[in-house]
């Protein structure tokens, strides 16, 4: 009874190569003759086969119709030299667009407090008295406050001037 | 190997510029690294014909990363602005789908990084939300499937292989995916997802097992 050949490992290993057709020639001549001889390695490289054929069932996309316009497009605009005013700024302003208004809010904040305290100091400073502004008002009388105290009263005044004639605008003159 | 990727353009290239001289004639035969030099000239056309060329195809391997269309769509559009930022330094050192690919991976890596941070883009969609496609062959081919059976039976087996394909680890799958639908070699494979072909190999070889795994029970029935 004639012996069925086997494959060895390697040449187990390389029946996909055998397959696609990138064994050198030798060793593709070798996995021929067990081939020819051998059902069931004949069914291995059958079914290797036929699963390979199966992915012919996989799809194949289409990227559509504008898909080389939009490509092209965006290449050259990815080239193009970029305008830094105004349209980065613009583009800086939409990014930062939500930092900007929460620092306005604090700023309108800030501002409101800052005018509210020099409202507050103006209206007190004007219509509430400085007990201090009197004595400044009266400064001469205060500086002679104890030669006042001396004097009892307006008819003492009176009689003194009329005897040395201290309160006369003009001096008078003695004949 | 390559030109620009990662970094600015060009600073890769010219290391092995002189190494890879005898190459970059190879590669001028490309048509698309033709309309990438236009690009570098500065013909608009010409880039929008390598997007136009490129963005479904592109998407489709995004939406199958991420399962998500809007998100794709963005990565999409993320790829060409770097191709497009890098064009002044361009050099043909490679196959422009090549290199374009390698930065689709580059932008997928960061996309699943970015995704891990803020875990916004949920990596697979509920299975009932099915991508928009609106292809004209696609529109054709549906209406060829009007018949209800036939399309239940269609749309299963494509929830089957979608959910098979998610339990594959992002590496796997987008090897699997360049491989599928891009018709890439290992090797190429390899230079746009920075693995040697040797690991692209082994790579392809889990992963087609545990697709096997996944949906031979399916084939079965």
């Amino acid at each position: 009874m004639q012996k069925i050949p086997r494959l060895t490992q390697d040449q187990r290993s390389n029946l996909v190569a055998y397959l696609d057709g990138e064994l050198p020639e030798q060793a593709a001549k070798e996995i021929d003759q067990v081939l020819t001889k051998s059902p069931a390695v004949r069914h291995d490289v059958e079914m290797l086969a036929r699963t390979w054929d199966l992915l012919d069932e996989l799809p194949r996309l289409s990227s559509g119709e504008d898909f080389t316009i939009r490509t092209l497009s965006v290449a050259k605009d990815e080239e193009a030299p970029k305008p830094l005013l105004p349209q980065a700024w613009a583009n800086w302003f939409q990014g930062q667009h939500g930092r900007i208004r929460r620092g306005g809010i604090v700023l309108a904040w800030v501002a409101g407090l800052a005018a509210s305290a020099f409202a507050g100091y103006t209206v007190t400073s004007r219509w509430i008295p400085d007990p201090s502004d009197d004595l400044l008002r009266n400064l001469e009388v205060v500086e002679k406050l104890d030669l006042y105290r001396n004097v009892e009263s307006v008819e003492f005044l009176k009689q003194l001037d009329l005897k040395v004639g201290t309160f006369d605008a003009r001096p008078t003159s003695k004949p | 190997m390559f030109n620009s990727l990662d970094d600015g353009p060009g600073v890769g290239a010219l290391s092995s510029a002189t190494a890879s001289d005898t190459h970059s004639n190879v590669y001028l035969r490309d048509p698309d690294v033709q309309l990438m030099l236009r690009a570098k000239q500065g013909d608009d056309d010409a880039f929008g014909q390598l997007v136009a060329g490129y963005q479904d195809r592109l998407l489709s391997i995004f939406y199958h990363l991420l399962r998500d269309q809007a998100a794709a769509e963005d990565l999409v559009q993320e790829v060409f602005l770097r191709i497009y930022r890098a064009r002044n330094g361009y050099q043909p050192t490679a196959k422009f789908s090549t290199w374009l690919f390698r930065i689709a991976n580059n932008v997928a890596s960061n996309a699943r990084r970015t995704i891990g941070r803020r875990k916004e883009v949920p990596l697979v969609q509920e299975s009932g939300s099915a991508p928009a496609v609106g292809t004209k062959k696609k529109v054709i081919s549906d209406r060829s499937s009007l018949i209800p059976t036939r399309q239940l039976v269609k749309r299963e087996t494509c929830e089957i292989v979608q959910t098979a394909l998610d339990t594959l680890n992002e590496r796997q799958r987008l090897a699997v995916l360049l491989h599928k639908f891009e018709g890439m070699s290992y090797e190429d494979i390899g230079e746009a997802m920075s693995l040697s072909t040797e690991a692209v190999k082994s790579l392809l070889a889990r992963a087609r097992e545990n697709l096997r795994t996944q949906l031979e029970p399916h084939l079965k029935s």
